[in-house]
C-alpha cells in the first residue's frame, strides 16, 4: 500500500503541516474541555447528591434528580468536537475552491490519470479530522459513562441508563442553550 | 487519431454552444481552430478533455476517452491550469508524479529558453510568463494531443514569435496540436489545417495545402467562410459621419 505524505493529502501549495497543527490543537482543546466539563459536573453532582441524601436519607435513588440519565447531566461536553467537525467540512469546501483561485487548476485535476487525486486532496485531511473526532467521542463516552456507572448508586438501573444514553446521546453534542 | 462524432453541448442559458460537430484529427497535424467569440471553440475543447458533459462520441485511437488514455491529451488555456502557489520546480515534480510520459528534459530546456525562474511561485509571474509556463506544461506533459486555447493572450509579438519557432522546432512527428486563437495571420505560416466554427457548428474545414492550391490565404478563407462584408465598415462610417439632419 502506498504511503502518503501529508503534502500529498492537501491541495498543492497548501501548508499541510500548519493545518494539521491547527487540527491537533483544536482536538486537544476539545478533549481538555470535555474532560474539564465532565469532571466539573461530576463534582457538582456528587456534592449535591451527598448533601441531599444527608438531609433526606430515605430518598429513593432513582427519584433523585442527580441520578437522571447520563446525557442530561453532561449536556454539550462534546460540543468542541462538533465545532471541529464542522470546521473540517468548511475546510473540505475551501480546499476544493482553492483549485479555482488564481487559476483553473481544477481542469488539470479533472484530467489526471489518477481519478482519486482531487478527492484525496480535498477530503483526506477533513475526513481524518472527523474520524479523529468520532474516535475521541467514542472513547470519551465509554470512559465517562464507565466512571459514571461506577460511582452511581447501585439502586440505579444500568439498563435504564444505557437506554437513556442511546435516546439522548445528541444532548452531549449540542450547546446547552438549545436544551 | 482523435475522432469527434456528432458532438453537441448546451448550457442552461445557451442552446447549442456546440452543435453536431464531427471531426477527425490524425496524429502529427497542427490544426488551427478559429471562430468569433462565443463560436464554441473553448466549449469544444473542454468537451474533448472531458471537462464538460456532452452528447455524441469522442474517441482516441478508437478507444473512448477515459482515465486510461486521458494523459494522451494536454491542455493550455489563457485561464491557466497551473497551481499559483507552487514554483515551476514543484510543478515539475507534480507532473512527473502524475504523467508517466512527462518530458523533464524538454521542460528544463524550455524553462531555460524563456528564462523563467525555477524557484519563484508561478502566481507571482507576469501574464506573459504565466502564459509561457502554461504552454510549457502542456508541451512537456508527454501528451500526443496538445490542445491550446488562446494560449498567447497577453503576450507581446516577439514573445509569440519566439514561441512559434520553438514549437515548430521541438514538436515530434507524433505530436498533434489543436490551437484555438484569433491571431490568424501569425499562425497561418505553421498550421496545416484550419477549422472554422460559427455559432457552435463547423462551417469550414480545409488543409492549408488546399488553400494554397486555390490561391487563397487563411484570412480570405475565413472572411469567405463567414461571408464577411468588406464594405460594412465603410457603410457604417458613412452613416456615422453623415451630417445631422436639421431639427
Amino acid at each position: 500500500m502506498k504511503k502518503w505524505k501529508l503534502h500529498q493529502l492537501v491541495p498543492p501549495g497548501v501548508d499541510g503541516e500548519k493545518h494539521a497543527d491547527r487540527i491537533y490543537t483544536g482536538l486537544l482543546l476539545s478533549l481538555i474541555l470535555s474532560l474539564m466539563g465532565f469532571a466539573f459536573r461530576m463534582y457538582i453532582g456528587w456534592q449535591q447528591y451527598h448533601s441531599y441524601v444527608q438531609v433526606f436519607p430515605d430518598t429513593r435513588m432513582d427519584d433523585f434528580y442527580a441520578m437522571t440519565i447520563f446525557p442530561l447531566l453532561y449536556v454539550s461536553i462534546f460540543f468542541g468536537f462538533v465545532l471541529i467537525s464542522f470546521a473540517a467540512v468548511i475546510l473540505a469546501i475551501s480546499y476544493y475552491r482553492s483549485f479555482s483561485q488564481g487559476s483553473e487548476a481544477l481542469y488539470l485535476m479533472h484530467r489526471l490519470p489518477d481519478r482519486w487525486e482531487l478527492a484525496r486532496r480535498c477530503l483526506a485531511l477533513p475526513l481524518i479530522t472527523i474520524g479523529l473526532c468520532a474516535l475521541c467521542v467514542l472513547l470519551l463516552t465509554l470512559v465517562f459513562f464507565g466512571i459514571y456507572l461506577l460511582i452511581t448508586p447501585n439502586e440505579v438501573s444500568v439498563l435504564e441508563q444505557l437506554q437513556g444514553l442511546a435516546s439522548h446521546m445528541y444532548l452531549l453534542f449540542i450547546p446547552a442553550i438549545f436544551t | 487519431m482523435l475522432t469527434l462524432n456528432n458532438i453537441s453541448k448546451s448550457y442552461p442559458g445557451k442552446k447549442n454552444a456546440v452543435e453536431n460537430v464531427s471531426l477527425s484529427i490524425p496524429r502529427g497535424e497542427i490544426v488551427g481552430l478559429f471562430g468569433e467569440n462565443g463560436a464554441g471553440k473553448t466549449t469544444l475543447m473542454k468537451c474533448i478533455l472531458g471537462l464538460h458533459r456532452y452528447q455524441g462520441e469522442i474517441t482516441l485511437d478508437g478507444q473512448p476517452l477515459d482515465r486510461k488514455n486521458i494523459e494522451k491529451l494536454s491542455f493550455a488555456t489563457s485561464e491557466h491550469t497551473f497551481f499559483p502557489a507552487l514554483t515551476p520546480k514543484d510543478h515539475r515534480e507534480f507532473y512527473a508524479d502524475h504523467f508517466k510520459s512527462f518530458r523533464g528534459k524538454r521542460f528544463d530546456a524550455l524553462m531555460e529558453f524563456f528564462e523563467l525562474p525555477m524557484g519563484k511561485k508561478v502566481g507571482s509571474f507576469s501574464t506573459g510568463q504565466k502564459n509561457q509556463f502554461e504552454v510549457i506544461l502542456a508541451l512537456c506533459q508527454g501528451a500526443d494531443y496538445i490542445l491550446m486555447d488562446e494560449p498567447f493572450a497577453g503576450n507581446d509579438v516577439f514573445n509569440r514569435e519566439d514561441f512559434y519557432k520553438v514549437l515548430l522546432g521541438i514538436l515530434e512527428p507524433e505530436e498533434t496540436i489543436l490551437l484555438s486563437t484569433h491571431l490568424l495571420e501569425e499562425v497561418s505560416a505553421f498550421i496545416g489545417r484550419a477549422i472554422l466554427l460559427h455559432k457552435g457548428k463547423v462551417v469550414a474545414d480545409k488543409s492549408m495545402l488546399d488553400l494554397e492550391e486555390e490561391g487563397k490565404d487563411l484570412m480570405s478563407f475565413v472572411k469567405e467562410a463567414y461571408r464577411y462584408k468588406a464594405d460594412r465598415v465603410l457603410q457604417a462610417l458613412d452613416k456615422l459621419t453623415e451630417p445631422e439632419p436639421p431639427l
